[in-house]
């Protein structure tokens, strides 16, 4: 928290999209911080804005137009389905108001560009949600790297699973367009933000995906890197049918690494040299905390970006450019085989029908 | 293609996706996915469905009763708490009766016999098991509205696997997990039959039911034609994974024996007391301010007492502190344990012998397939950065 602010009266926070990462991630966070007062809660559901009121007592205005309240706020957070994203980002901006984006910022690179020089020409905010940026672990990585204490970096993976998850209001979620594509979008964009804060703009090897013309389920990429130490490949894969660990390895010329979401402040490396020492790396300059909201972090330095006028964590180019990376994966898409759909294969016997007398 | 829709209930589980998918992509039969939530229905949305799934309440029977139509065939593959399994199917087979669905076939499960189903469970005619589990009684009453549906006149299926396995199935998944972990205890050298049932067989056996026109109003199990014992299945399948699989002996009478209801200890007057006086018993109940005015004058009224009084009342309610032992040997509570103690094949001859039953899949077809798709999460496969605990709890 910046202190700055805590002398200031509370930032006045329009909420557009009361649906599910609205009420149980972005108002919790809004409503802990002492910088924040919600004043508008816009959904074009009215009653789910309502609804949102009456749980969490608030006494916002609720509209189902964000032109309707925007006069009332400072700045406003944009958590709706991925395909409003720009038309409502645009509208803000064009106020010369602040604002902050659920990831991911657009489902376009050129509508995601036009949204950064909009910011820019305005001097206004443009931040991009991914909290996960926010954890120490992943700062405290990116440190590292810059200051080349881990060596020469020699490739990296990254593999992230849930079964199910997000059940959005609008199951906007079951349609590719509405969504901006699958659980590349959901979930691997996180990485994929990660991959870019960390080593730059890759070359894509290979991308494969389970989708049949609907938003994937499972998917895998491997990217390729021209390092300042010699090239190296990363790989990740995402997937909506397993629980996997959320984890991503990396391997350096000195140690091998692992930065998990169940330990969010440390890395856990083991040097070459001593393999069977496991270390834990944490930062002594970033704030630790056992049970961090990582979306009040987010909305924070999001206000503190908005008055002071610096760069936020996550800005628009940052969100732009995982725009792109997306949008440059499904253009390099290829199936993801699946053997095991042996029903799939030219000349499988159709059975069933054949049963029964 | 058949003039009956298939209308899926819990269409994004584990077999309901494995329905869906099927019937997509053969294209035999027109079908409805029905789910609960979108957020698991992931599967099914990477598929261009001609009709996107819809959201059904079990729980809503206006919703479900405006839902079905005369030319649908019911496929229950629903599952989830209590309340789902219990009022949500009862709303579900009313529904069905009301609409008088072409047929209902219901997903049913061995649970009804037991976790140590006696021999005769064998046949799928033999009479439950009054003792068995929540789940297994609540199935129990399941099959009890399936037959009485099928009585009033809508012919009715009840298939019976006993353990699911095969790609996105979490006892295949439980599997690996475990094979990662200690070794695994192998009852009576992993001599029972495992009772594993690929997803494509029970799916063939819906399918197979959904197009017969006869063997209504029975309880069929499905299962590999032969017995597969455990330890086959298991060598099989951490073969192909390239998993090496250790096991410990334990002795089915073992296992046997630690499924027996620990009696719980009768507790006197003084434990009583003891509790009511213990520090977190008294911290819970602060918590309601009343209770907290009454503590203080309680506490302040033993302060007042003489010393010896307070000395005397708290030795009075000293135990000696008992520290249980740390268990050797393996756990037999692990479900991979207790499910090896069962004895009984659950054949599928009546499936055979009554609807023409013939498998998908063989069962060395099916454990590769399934190793297959575990060779995507990187187990069996030589891909580097991949690890044989790539899957979380």
């Amino acid at each position: 928290m910046n202190d700055q602010n805590w002398t200031r009266p509370p930032f006045r926070l329009a909420v557009v999209g009361c649906g599910a990462v609205t009420e149980a991630c972005h108002l919790p966070a809004a409503l802990k911080s002492s910088l924040v007062e919600v004043t508008a809660l816009v959904d074009p559901a009215l009653e789910r804005a309502e609804r949102l009121t009456r749980r969490f007592g608030l006494r916002s205005r609720v509209a189902a137009r964000l032109e309707d309240v925007i006069d009332l706020a400072d700045g406003v957070l944009i958590a709706t389905p991925n395909h409003t994203h720009f038309d409502l980002a645009r509208l803000v901006l064009e106020r010369k108001l602040p604002v902050l984006v659920e990831k991911p910022l657009t489902t376009s690179y050129d509508q995601a560009l036009e949204l950064c020089r909009l910011a820019e020409t305005n001097h206004t905010t443009l931040a991009v949600g991914f909290w996960t940026r926010f954890q120490p672990c992943v700062r405290l990585m990116k440190s590292l790297l810059q200051t080349g204490y881990l060596g020469a970096v020699r490739g990296f993976h990254c593999e992230s699973g849930s079964r199910g998850g997000w059940s959005p209001v609008s199951a906007y979620n079951l349609d590719a367009k509405l969504a901006g594509g699958g659980i590349l979008v959901v979930t691997g964009t996180h990485y994929l933000d990660r991959i870019l804060d960390w080593f730059g703009e890759p070359e894509i090897v290979e991308f494969r995906d389970d989708s049949f013309g609907g938003p994937e389920a499972n998917c895998f990429g491997r990217l390729r890197y021209q390092g300042a130490s010699g090239p190296f490949e990363g790989s990740f894969l995402v997937s909506k049918t397993a629980g996997l660990k959320n984890r991503f390895f990396l391997e350096t010329e000195r140690y091998s690494c692992e930065v998990t979401e169940t330990e969010p402040n440390d890395i856990i490396a083991r040097p070459h040299d001593h393999p069977d020492l496991v270390l834990r790396l944490g930062s002594s300059c970033l704030p630790r905390a056992k049970n961090a909201d990582y979306y009040q972090l987010q909305l924070e330095d999001f206000i503190a970006s908005a008055r002071s006028g610096k760069p936020p964590l996550v800005d628009g180019r940052s969100g732009a450019k995982s725009v792109k990376l997306v949008a440059d994966l499904y253009a390099h898409r290829l199936q993801l085989e699946e053997p095991w759909m042996w029903y799939r294969r030219p000349g499988a016997e159709p059975c069933g029908l054949t049963g029964g007398a | 293609m058949r003039h009956e829709t298939l209308a899926i209930i819990g269409a994004s589980g584990f077999v309901g996706s494995a329905l869906c998918e099927r019937l997509h992509f053969e294209g035999c039969w027109k079908f409805l996915p029905f789910i609960h939530s979108s957020g698991a229905a992931a599967r099914l949305a990477r598929l261009p469905l001609a009709e996107t799934p819809r959201v059904l309440d079990l729980l809503d029977f206006d919703a479900l009763r405006a839902t079905l139509r005369d030319d649908m065939i019911v496929v229950n593959c629903g599952r989830g708490d209590n309340q789902a399994l219990s009022r949500g199917f009862q709303n579900l087979v009313q529904a069905a009766r009301a609409a008088k669905v072409r047929k209902f076939i219901h997903i049913g499960s061995v649970a009804i016999y037991g976790d140590d189903p006696l021999p005769a469970s064998a046949d799928p005619s033999c009479p439950v098991n009054a003792q068995a589990t929540d789940y297994g009684l609540v199935k129990q009453r399941q099959d009890e509205l399936v037959f009485r549906l099928h009585a009033g006149g809508v012919p009715s299926y009840i298939l019976c696997p006993s353990n699911i396995a095969g790609p996105y199935g979490l006892t295949s998944v439980g599997l690996v997990q475990r094979f990662a972990a200690d070794p695994l205890p192998l009852v009576d050298e992993g001599r029972y039959p495992c009772n594993l049932v690929h997803v494509d067989n029970l799916v063939e056996a819906i399918l197979t039911a959904a197009a017969s026109d006869r063997g209504a109003g029975r309880r069929y199990f499905v299962n590999e034609l032969e017995p597969i014992s455990w330890k086959r299945y298991f060598d099989d399948f951490s073969r192909l994974l390239g998993i090496r699989a250790t096991y410990l002996p334990v002795s089915r009478d073992a296992v046997i024996a630690s499924m027996a209801p620990v009696p719980v200890a009768s507790r006197g007057l003084y434990e009583h007391a003891r509790i009511a006086l213990s520090g977190e018993f008294r911290r819970t109940l602060l918590m309601m301010p009343v209770l907290e005015w009454l503590n203080g004058r309680a506490a302040a009224a033993f302060e007042a007492m003489p010393g010896g009084w307070r000395r005397s009342i708290r030795r009075k309610f000293e135990r000696p502190v008992r520290l249980p032992k740390t268990p050797a040997g393996p756990s037999l509570s692990d479900a991979w344990v207790r499910l090896q103690a069962r004895r009984p094949f659950h054949s599928p001859e009546t499936l055979v012998q009554e609807l023409a039953f013939k498998p998908a899949l063989t069962y060395e077809k099916g454990l590769e397939l399934t190793a297959q798709w575990f060779r995507l999460f990187g187990i069996g496969a030589a891909r580097p950065g991949y690890c044989h605990d790539a899957f979380s709890g």
